[in-house]
């Protein structure tokens, strides 16, 4: 995003603006950083490292130490492994105590807990539900706020630490593979050798199921789409243009957009969740991938948000490329669940 | 850091310590404590299914064949995912 400040007024006369402007009082003790990063972020990559110096050269030099001492050590943007080694000595995140862990987990107890009770029917069971849903997304909000204090303004996700999230994610991801392989094995079991009670044949008999070149084809091809498009606001971010506002709308249109015809594949599907194990398949698998669409498009929201208050630079955006793996997913389960369960499964 | 008597309290305190804890040794002790309980209730649930099935006939549960199930269920899960994956 260097854009505003590649072009116009030259570089040298707005030093003391932006200084000015991030320090509320005289001493530059009281900068905040925050601000700080944010107008350092928009000089642009070419500023930011090279002439970083020249930033500062015509204020006293006891300034000049302190704001370069603070600025190497707590800058999050600037922060490598080598400053924040020189801060603590050592480069990884030691997490401070957090409430939000033994919180969360009191808050999804109570939320399996109600989902038990309500579908059997128990007294109170959708108020339980409710609450354990409420205090979960509270949770989550929070914590993540947290991660976003400790990474962005803080500065703590260095290289190493950054290594370390990215597996914990792939991991994440890969258990995700592990449940969609299970709900894949059901639907297997029940369609290559299908059962006498449905007419040993799949679909079972009597049942009128969806044509997968109309509404499931065009979901086919607004999901890869939707994977292009993230791809250019990733590209965008990397090469700071303000086209990743672009990439980012387009990818959440086209989220929305699928969300809505999967919601009118529903209401006018000809069979039911109780239509014996066509139905039951059909609408555990595509609902688990729906609700993960609908997971991934607030990450995207979330991811795009950040992008306009700048906590996404060139090299570090960790967040949004979670994002992206997670659609990228979230979009490959869709071309398996196209491919096997409404063509392959449509075929007699 | 500002130092006042509440925050004291709370630096000290327990709560702090167990519940919001980040320290990896801490909460491994915590998964023992409550692998070694788990593993109690499991092997009491064990106990149970045995002494129904110790004589022929109701012993334990009084004909509550869905309890008898539950209590299956139940050793099996205790016994894999609250003894096993914690201690192991």
């Amino acid at each position: 995003m260097g854009y505003r400040y590649q072009k116009g007024i030259p570089f040298h006369k707005k030093r003391f603006r932006i200084i000015k402007r991030c320090s509320k009082k005289k001493n530059y003790e009281s900068l905040d950083w925050r601000w700080f990063n944010h107008e350092i972020f928009l000089l642009g990559r070419k500023f930011r490292i090279a002439k970083f110096h020249k930033f500062f050269k015509t204020d006293n030099q006891q300034d000049f130490n302190l704001i370069l001492l603070n600025f190497t050590r707590l800058n999050p943007i600037l922060n490598t492994r080598a400053q924040i080694n020189e801060l603590h000595g050592h480069s990884f995140h030691l997490v401070t105590p957090s409430p939000w862990p033994i919180f969360t987990s009191i808050a999804s107890f109570t939320l399996l807990v109600g989902v038990v009770a309500y579908m059997h029917r128990y007294e109170d069971g959708g108020l339980t539900l409710l609450l354990g849903l409420i205090s979960l997304i509270s949770c989550m909000a929070i914590w993540w706020r947290d991660v976003i204090r400790e990474s962005t303004w803080q500065g703590h996700h260095t290289v190493i630490v950054q290594r370390g999230l990215r597996l914990g994610f792939a991991l994440f991801i890969l258990s995700e593979i592990m449940f969609f392989f299970s709900v894949f094995w059901a639907f297997f079991h029940s369609s290559l050798a299908p059962s006498i009670e449905i007419g040993s044949v799949w679909p079972p008999v009597g049942l009128t199921i969806l044509n997968p070149w109309e509404v499931p084809f065009l979901n086919t091809l607004v999901l890869l789409m939707s994977g292009v498009t993230i791809t250019l606001a990733h590209h965008c971010i990397v090469n700071q243009t303000k086209l990743a506002n672009l990439g980012f709308l387009l990818t959440i249109i086209l989220a929305i957009f699928f969300t809505a015809l999967q919601g009118f594949e529903y209401i006018y599907a000809p069979f039911e969740f109780s239509d014996g194990i066509y139905g039951s398949t059909f609408f555990f698998s595509t609902g688990f991938h729906g609700f993960h669409v609908f997971v991934g498009t607030c990450f995207i929201i979330v991811c795009w948000i950040r992008f306009n208050l700048k906590h996404f630079t060139k090299t570090h955006h960790l967040g949004f490329e979670f994002a992206a793996w997670y659609w990228h997913f979230v979009d490959v389960v869709w071309l398996f669940l196209f491919v096997s369960i409404y063509w392959w499964g449509s075929l007699s | 850091m500002r130092l006042s008597i509440s925050s004291i309290i709370f630096e000290t305190s327990v709560a702090r310590r167990w519940l919001y804890s980040t320290n990896h040794k801490d909460i491994g002790t915590l998964y023992i404590i409550f692998g070694i309980f788990s593993a109690i209730i499991g092997t009491l649930f064990s106990v149970f299914i045995r002494m129904e099935l110790s004589f022929p006939g109701n012993q334990l549960f009084n004909g509550n064949y869905h309890l008898y199930n539950v209590v299956i269920t139940a050793h099996a899960l205790i016994m894999i995912f609250f003894f096993l994956l914690c201690l192991f």
